[in-house]
């Protein structure tokens, strides 16, 4: 006979305390790689989503919803601001590069984002087929939206699913962006104007086309000067995306559309990097003191965030580690109070010429399969746990969170295995050691 | 032709606990059924448990077919017990949480059904094959522990007051299920016990006092 029957039989005849150590040891296990999935799906989202985002413009409000809102699409703006009044930052000499952001509406959960192609630019994202937008409501769909080309849709009020539809205004996939890894994947991205006018606000070109006629001269060289520094980032899409605002109007006026754009233009952040670190700490300050603006660092506030969460996160590994201690010592406290009961057992065994060995690998082998299906158990809640929460808890599920098999789960497996081992030791060692003549002489 | 050497030769053999002589056996030799036969407390399951490799020796020499195995390891002391000896315990000893079959499969080297259900034939035990051992009556253990013993064919069957709780007629009947068994598979019954009732069955009865 050989020993596993031993050992399913022995584990079968102490069920419940072999139940409870498997769900104890399965617990911890949980725990411990919900924290790991977590842990490293916000450093790939802190990482790949807020690169090279020096400073982020927006309404006055939180700083770090301003940034959860604007750079990870997992927060609600803190309000709008003037077009006009942004335009000043957007062109500051120490500014860089300046990406203006439109929020408001979504399909389906996926946000709708009014922006230029520097947008795309900034994360490195290409088409996978199709084109960018050339005129208000065509839309770049991103790889993981269930959009496909040449699709139509409406736009929702809101930032999540369930909101008022803009039936007035349809969208029209004319492009794909190809999988980045980052936000985009999972955003619809559109011009401006699109977002603006979806709001009865007036677009941007309509905005300084007013301007210009109004003859306000030092604004029209602004102008000039932004679409300057767009032709030396060599944006051939922005010449189309002019184009487009063109054709949009023509399209409104060939079909004599009637939707109001009375309101000022008004967009909800701007993605800012400076030319120099300086300007980092600088623009952020003048523009919380002076302005009606806020401007906030990502960098600092996702400091601050993974800081806050550090300390959560640290206080349920802590709890994984107790739940395992807990589990582990279950485990131990169920194999040395069935040792006294079985050393008659084991005196037989060893009578009958099963060697210590032998006997060291029966006792620890209990321990271990408790161990080993309690963190395979472990994983596979683990795994459902965080596809379940990656469903349910809005953020999660909007930033993408999906299972990614790190170096950490091997860790994991080794260091309850490593435990386990530990707990299963001694008793291992008593059971091998029985007095076998004394037990058979005395032992009932 | 060359002799066969005895089953047991026993030489000059102690036991000493904290000192004390437990056991003293000068010299005797296994050459068929024995009985070591004395009341409680003078050492006979000390010595069959020595004979048995169950327990080391103080001092002295036993050897087991010409080979002296008083100083094997205990694996090699494993293997001997393993191919050579079974054990029918005073008290059963069976394994509660396993079945019949699998009580008496923990003797068998090599697993084989068919001569565990042979067994369980012979001893009236059929049926009873998934039967949990923690089921049975004593009567019934009492079965297994002989089917167990002689399960794997060996040489010599160990008994540790095998009677000691049984009235004249289980007496017999244990005593008979053994001695069949042990002469199917040609084996030497050694038996520990203060039970004078069996000393006939026995070729040879070393009494030992306190």
């Amino acid at each position: 006979m050989n020993d596993l029957t031993i050992i399913l039989s022995s584990l079968k005849s102490r069920w419940l305390n072999t139940t409870m150590s498997v769900f104890l040891t399965a617990f911890g296990v949980m725990l411990s790689l919900l924290i790991v999935q977590f842990s490293s799906h916000v450093e790939n989202r802190v990482n790949a989503d807020g690169r090279g985002i020096d400073i982020v413009v927006g309404a006055k409000g939180s700083p770090l919803q301003l940034i959860l809102s604007s750079v990870y699409h997992i927060d609600i703006p803190t309000g709008n601001i003037p077009y006009d009044e942004a335009e000043k930052w957007m062109k500051h000499r120490h500014v860089k590069t300046a990406t203006p952001l439109a929020l408001g509406d979504n399909w389906k959960g996926y946000r709708i984002v009014g922006t230029t192609p520097d947008y795309l630019h900034h994360y490195n994202a290409n088409l996978l087929e199709g084109r960018l937008w050339r005129k208000p409501f065509e839309a770049v769909a991103g790889s993981k939206t269930d959009l496909k080309m040449g699709d139509t849709f409406k736009g929702a009020h809101g930032l999540t699913e369930g909101g008022h539809v803009h039936d007035e205004e349809q969208y029209v996939v004319v492009g794909i962006t190809k999988e980045t890894g980052t936000v985009i994947d999972r955003l619809i991205l559109t011009s401006l104007d699109s977002v603006l006018n979806i709001h009865g606000l007036a677009g941007v070109e309509d905005y300084h086309d007013d301007h210009h006629h109004g003859g306000e001269h030092d604004h029209h060289d602004e102008e000039h000067d932004h679409h300057d520094e767009h032709d030396d980032h060599h944006h051939d899409e922005e010449h189309d995306h002019h184009d487009g605002h063109n054709d949009h109007h023509d399209e409104h006026d060939d079909h004599g559309h009637h939707h109001e754009h009375t309101g000022e233009p008004e967009i909800t952040a701007i993605l800012m990097t400076t030319k120099s670190p300086i300007a980092n700490i600088n623009i952020p300050r003048i523009i919380n003191r002076e302005t009606i603006l806020q401007a906030a660092n990502p960098a600092l506030e996702m400091a601050r965030l993974t800081s806050m969460l550090g300390l959560g996160s640290r206080s349920f590994t802590a709890l994984s580690v107790l739940l395992i201690s807990i589990a582990v010592l279950n485990i131990f406290t169920g194999l040395a109070g069935s040792l006294e009961n079985r050393m008659g057992d084991l005196a037989v065994l060893r009578a009958v010429g099963y060697s210590k060995k032998r006997i060291f690998k029966i006792i620890a082998s209990e321990g271990m399969m408790i161990v080993l299906a309690g963190t395979i158990l472990g994983f596979l809640m683990g795994l459902a746990g965080f596809n379940i929460m990656a469903e349910i808890v809005t953020p999660l599920g909007a930033s993408g969170a999906s299972i990614h098999f790190t170096f950490s789960f091997v860790l994991i497996f080794i260091s309850v295995l490593l435990a386990g081992f530990i707990a299963t030791l001694l008793p291992a060692i008593r059971a091998s050691n029985v007095d076998v003549a004394r037990q058979l002489s005395h032992n009932a | 032709m060359k002799a066969m050497p005895d089953i047991f030769a026993v030489n000059n053999l102690k036991k000493s606990y904290d000192g004390k002589d437990i056991l003293n056996v000068p010299s005797f030799n296994v050459t068929g059924h024995t009985l070591l036969l004395g009341p409680s407390g003078c050492g006979k399951t000390t010595l069959m448990n020595i004979m048995a490799g169950l327990l080391p020796s103080s001092s002295g020499e036993i050897t087991f077919e010409g080979t002296n195995y008083s100083t094997f390891t205990d694996t090699q002391l494993d293997d001997l017990r393993a191919k050579n000896f079974g054990f029918v315990f005073q008290r059963m000893h069976m394994i509660g949480h396993l079945n019949v079959m699998q009580n008496i499969a923990l003797t068998q080297t090599k697993y084989d059904p068919d001569r565990i259900k042979q067994l369980m034939s012979d001893l009236g035990l059929s049926g009873k094959e998934e039967q949990k051992a923690s089921d049975l009556s004593v009567g019934e253990m009492q079965r297994v522990a002989i089917a167990r013993a002689v399960a794997n064919n060996p040489k010599v069957i160990f008994a540790d007051e095998p009677t000691s709780a049984l009235d004249d007629k289980n007496t017999e009947s244990v005593m008979d299920l053994i001695f069949t068994q042990a002469k199917k598979t040609n084996a030497t019954v050694i038996a520990a016990t203060h039970d004078s009732r069996i000393k006939k069955r026995f070729d040879n009865v070393l009494e030992m006092s306190s």
